[in-house]
């Protein structure tokens, strides 16, 4: 088996609130397979985004990775930040969530989309102008010789993310990070650009990781999933495994608190108490408070990631699968989430 | 569109009507506007920017086109033509030595234009990349380049340009370098704030995705989107310049004579205000205060234009 396009290992970044350096991700590890996608899936505040944002470099001033690697095409890119600057553009490229700030207000569409391949290729006015028209058809902009001179202000919000999207792919970037990049769309134009998503992903043979709390969004468009929860994985898997057969109670208490149409009308579940705060995150395992199944070493050791990476747990006392979970936590088997 | 009403209360037409800011905006042009009893279709036309170009465009055209305005030298000395007041050949009459006004001014104007708009330029350029460069890297940098500028800011204007011309000595070169040490401080000022709200904005990460360094990212995408209150403050900042270099020149400390500029007209003529002929005095003090109106209400004029277009 060839190497993963993306190792992530042991990644551990802290951020400096008020003089003390608190760890937001704790031993982060899981891989991107070349042309493979993975979800990467958690609440609010679980460390996605700042996981998006470590491996492109775009930490905050006030983080640092504190250890860890990840290695990109073979390349350490924490150890060697040079390469990383290399990297950006036609290696990596990040779509983001707000389309309406991602932008350049005063700069036409067109030459924003076509801005990073000039930088590499040699285009004139002309062929850069092709192209943008060109990679805007790509994305499903209706009337792309016209739109190539808009600003994103005379673009709706879905144009605008198939513009950011466009950019994106501009490149030809092996690895293409989204930061949900569908939250800010409505229902509809989410439906549209999840296509999108997924008619890319087969056409470019770029690999895709993609950030998100919404389940049914990794489900439809990726392969594998990542669970993350307090700055620390606590599942990974082929996405078939970790929705339908959850070990970790983490996973089971999300995959429950997702509404279902075709489920029978009930009240939805949620996970009792919220996530735990930068500052007091609990020595043992990050999940233990709010965990159905907690038993007293759960809150005093933090369980180690075990098994392959493509199938690893952090788990002391992980569910067999087809057993009920926890009282108050239905079996997600029972709620008609579909995969 | 219905006939104009002269309150000007009336709902703004359907057009305006799409934006949820226009009613707002056109409010706060309408209390800004150059004429407020003017009617609706004249307010509506930008008229300070307008105005402000107009006579900005008469000064330039007199100055540029004065050798051929008018028959006499600037430097030229007749006696026995002293202190005459307005007649067909003198139309603005000559000074305590025989110099014919009018044709001082003139070649007062070209002296004064040019040595103001260099004065502006080194200081737009110097502030307005540094407090962009501040405001993008923050740290170390925008430390060092801050507490600088709290150090020049420290110091009275006229005092420090004062002493720095006499440090460098007398002449037009001393002049800019001197403004160009004072007054980079207010664009780098406005620059660096507006930039740190503009960092904020994901497309400034979005470009660092894209692979773009910063020199790229500071010089296309950031300067740009901050650049226009940069502009609006420089004209401001060529009134404040335009009154420097006249304060210098009266003080004895600006243009050397016999280059003729309004501050040496002025200075010159400063003994005969109190017992006329007073023409001598009102000529150069009314071109300063003409040509600092025309260029405020540029400014105005284009702090209007371009908030519309936020």
């Amino acid at each position: 088996m060839s190497a993963p396009l993306l190792q992530v290992e042991g990644l551990t970044v802290s951020v400096n609130v008020k003089g003390r350096w608190l760890v937001v991700l704790d031993g982060v590890t899981f891989d991107v397979p070349a042309a493979g996608s993975v979800g990467l899936v958690g609440e609010s505040g679980s460390g996605k985004s700042m996981t998006l944002r470590a491996i492109i470099g775009l930490l905050p001033s006030n983080g640092r990775v504190e250890a860890g690697s990840i290695t990109f095409d073979g390349t350490d890119l924490v150890a060697n930040p040079r390469t990383m600057a290399s990297v950006r553009g036609s290696g990596i490229t990040m779509v983001f969530q707000e389309p309406a700030v991602a932008l350049n207000p005063i700069m036409k569409v067109g030459e924003q989309i076509t801005d990073a391949v000039r930088r590499h290729e040699n285009l004139n006015q002309r062929q850069a102008r092709q192209l943008a028209v060109e990679l805007m058809d790509r994305v499903g902009i209706t009337d792309p010789a016209n739109r190539v001179d808009s600003y994103p202000f005379e673009l709706s919000g879905g144009m605008r993310q198939r513009v950011m999207i466009a950019s994106a792919i501009a490149a030809k970037p092996r690895l293409i990070l989204c930061d949900e990049p569908t939250t800010a769309l409505d229902v509809t134009v989410q439906a549209q650009v999840m296509a999108l998503f997924a008619e890319l992903r087969d056409q470019l043979g770029a690999a895709l990781l993609y950030v998100t709390h919404d389940l049914p969004v990794v489900a439809s468009l990726c392969r594998d999933a990542a669970v993350l929860y307090g700055g620390r994985i606590m599942e990974t898997g082929p996405i078939e495994d970790v929705f339908t057969r959850p070990r970790h109670p983490y996973t089971q208490a999300l995959l429950a608190s997702t509404p279902s149409i075709d489920g029978p009308t009930q009240r939805l579940a949620a996970i009792p108490g919220t996530a735990p705060g930068l500052a007091d995150r609990p020595s043992g395992c990050p999940f233990a408070p709010r965990c159905g199944l907690a038993q007293p070493d759960c809150s005093e050791s933090m369980p180690a990631f075990t098994g392959p990476l493509r199938g690893g747990l952090a788990c002391h006392h992980p569910l067999v699968p087809g057993t009920l979970g926890a009282p108050g936590v239905p079996n997600p088997a029972d709620q008609g989430v579909t995969v | 569109m219905s006939a104009p009403s002269p309150t000007g209360t009336k709902a703004p037409g359907p057009a305006r009507d799409k934006e949820p800011g226009a009613l707002v905006d056109a409010r706060i042009q309408r209390r800004l506007s150059f004429l407020p009893w003017a009617p609706r279709w004249l307010r509506q036309r930008n008229l300070q920017l307008w105005v402000g170009l107009a006579i900005l465009a008469v000064i330039v055209l007199l100055a540029a086109a004065a050798p051929w305005l008018t028959p006499y030298s600037p430097e030229t000395q007749t006696i026995t033509n002293k202190l005459q007041g307005p007649s067909a050949a003198h139309w603005l009459g000559t000074d305590h030595l025989g110099r014919d006004e009018l044709t001082r001014f003139l070649y007062g104007a070209r002296t004064d234009l040019a040595v103001t708009l260099v004065a502006v330029l080194i200081p737009f350029t110097l502030g307005s990349i540094l407090g962009a460069m501040c405001g993008y890297f923050g740290g170390w940098f925008d430390m060092v380049i801050m507490r600088l500028a709290d150090i020049v800011t420290a110091f009275p204007f006229l005092v420090l340009v004062i002493a720095l011309v006499f440090a460098l000595g007398q002449g037009v070169t001393s002049i800019f370098v001197a403004i160009s040490i004072v007054s980079w401080v207010a664009y780098a000022r406005i620059v660096r704030g507006e930039t740190l709200v503009l960092r904020q904005r994901e497309f400034v990460d979005a470009c660092v995705t894209a692979g773009f360094r910063a020199p790229r990212i500071i010089g296309r995408h950031i300067l740009p989107n901050v650049i226009s209150q940069a502009v609006v403050f420089a004209m401001t900042d060529i009134v404040l310049n335009i009154n420097v270099i006249i304060t210098l020149s009266w003080l004895g400390l600006g243009i050397v004579p016999p280059t003729v500029d309004w501050g040496v007209m002025l200075s010159d003529s400063e003994q005969f205000m109190l017992i006329g002929p007073y023409h001598l005095i009102l000529v150069p003090a009314i071109g300063t205060v003409v040509f600092s109106f025309a260029l405020s209400l540029i400014g105005d004029g284009l702090a209007v234009k371009l908030r519309a277009k936020r």
